[in-house]
């Protein structure tokens, strides 16, 4: 029998051990995930297959599965994990390669955030000069990229997928490691949300106040979610519900260059 | 046209949320996202198989502004839509 090798992450402090007898797997997500490496992690052990003949890059959709009270299976063509909430366990098999592992970590965060009152949004986020995080959301082309690229020297927290739990009286926005176009960025870092933006390419950069019903169906469709199971659906969008009544929700206008900043600056 | 003494029932699976200028309702297995007018609203929120078409129309021009003939007109259009995408039945 291999010896198992172990890697540790924290994402939007969930903690993850990472158990395989691949040790070059290891390697590679000690690369790919090198901000969110932690020396050792309390929460979830992940432990990994990599040999049992998945090999295929998927293209089609993930599945999520509840299984049990506590339980719950994803699967997609290159990998699949059977998860136990109860126990903070998790075991399956993942194609040995960072595409098929980031995407594996995409839909457990999206599945498990639910129980720690958080979501996953296709949104950049950054921390303004005062401490607070904002979300930039839209679809694909909205601009998340091209603000997260002008939030420079402002530490951004993603430029692609942006978890918010709920903390308290108010949320917080989580660095992932979740960038577009696989870039290997990222901190482990979170601070408290001011509000949520749907970006609005313009030629005069402001904001205006949408109502709670306009937020959320702007952010719905944003939302990284592969469930269809009624109750998981209805967390979901409870979520964010409970997201846009609690925080601010805004169209920001804004043009290609940085003067956007300065909408929340003085805010 | 439809018969209004039919009974309307939405779709136990779907989550929805009201707001004061609405709701949205999403249906789980098409992860398909549609919005009510306040109107639309209120039928949605009538709809739980007891009543009829025509007892929530009973409801809707004694809480809005509309003529019965006109709230009947909306009433069909909406019940015959979100019975085609199965966000409705009508029995």
């Amino acid at each position: 029998m291999e010896p198992m090798h172990t890697i540790h992450l924290e994402i939007a402090e969930v903690g993850l051990a990472i158990h395989s007898d691949n040790p070059e797997f290891i390697a590679q997500i000690a690369d790919r995930y090198e901000g969110f490496v932690r020396p050792e992690s309390a929460g979830f052990s992940m432990t990994v297959d990599t040999e049992r003949g998945i090999t295929t890059i998927g293209e089609d959709l993930p599945r999520v599965t509840t299984t049990g009270p506590d339980t719950f299976h994803f699967e997609r063509r290159d990998f699949f994990m059977d998860v136990d909430k109860a126990s903070r366990t998790m075991a399956g098999s993942c194609a040995p390669n960072m595409y098929s592992f980031d995407s594996c970590l995409r839909v457990f965060f999206a599945t498990y955030l639910l129980d720690l009152q958080g979501i996953m949004i296709h949104g950049a986020s950054a921390v303004d000069t005062n401490g607070t995080a904002w979300l930039f959301f839209g679809v694909s082309g909205a601009g998340k990229t091209t603000t997260a690229r002008l939030s420079a020297p402002r530490q951004v927290l993603s430029d692609e997928l942006t978890i918010l739990r709920r903390v308290g009286d108010g949320y917080r926005a989580y660095g992932t490691p979740f960038w577009g176009e696989l870039q290997k960025n990222g901190d482990n870092v979170n601070a408290p949300l001011g509000g949520v933006n749907m970006l609005v390419k313009d030629d005069k950069a402001f904001l205006e106040s949408i109502p709670a019903r306009k937020a959320l169906q702007a952010l719905l469709p944003c939302v990284l979610f592969f469930a269809h199971e009624p109750a998981l659906v209805n967390g979901a969008v409870d979520r964010i519900a409970d997201l846009v009544a609690t925080v601010p929700a805004s169209e920001m206008h804004f043009l290609p260059d940085n003067s956007f900043w300065r909408l929340f600056e003085h805010a | 046209m439809l018969d209004m003494e039919r009974y309307v029932t939405r779709n136990a699976d779907a989550a929805w949320r009201v707001f004061e200028d609405g709701a949205v309702i999403v249906s789980p297995t098409e992860s398909v996202m549609h919005s009510l007018n306040p109107v639309g609203t209120r039928i949605w929120e009538l709809a739980d198989g007891t009543l009829t078409m025509n007892e929530i129309l009973d409801v809707i021009v004694t809480e809005f502004d509309v003529t019965r003939e006109q709230a009947t007109a909306d009433m069909a259009d909406f019940a015959s839509a979100l019975s085609d995408k199965g966000m409705l039945t009508i029995e």
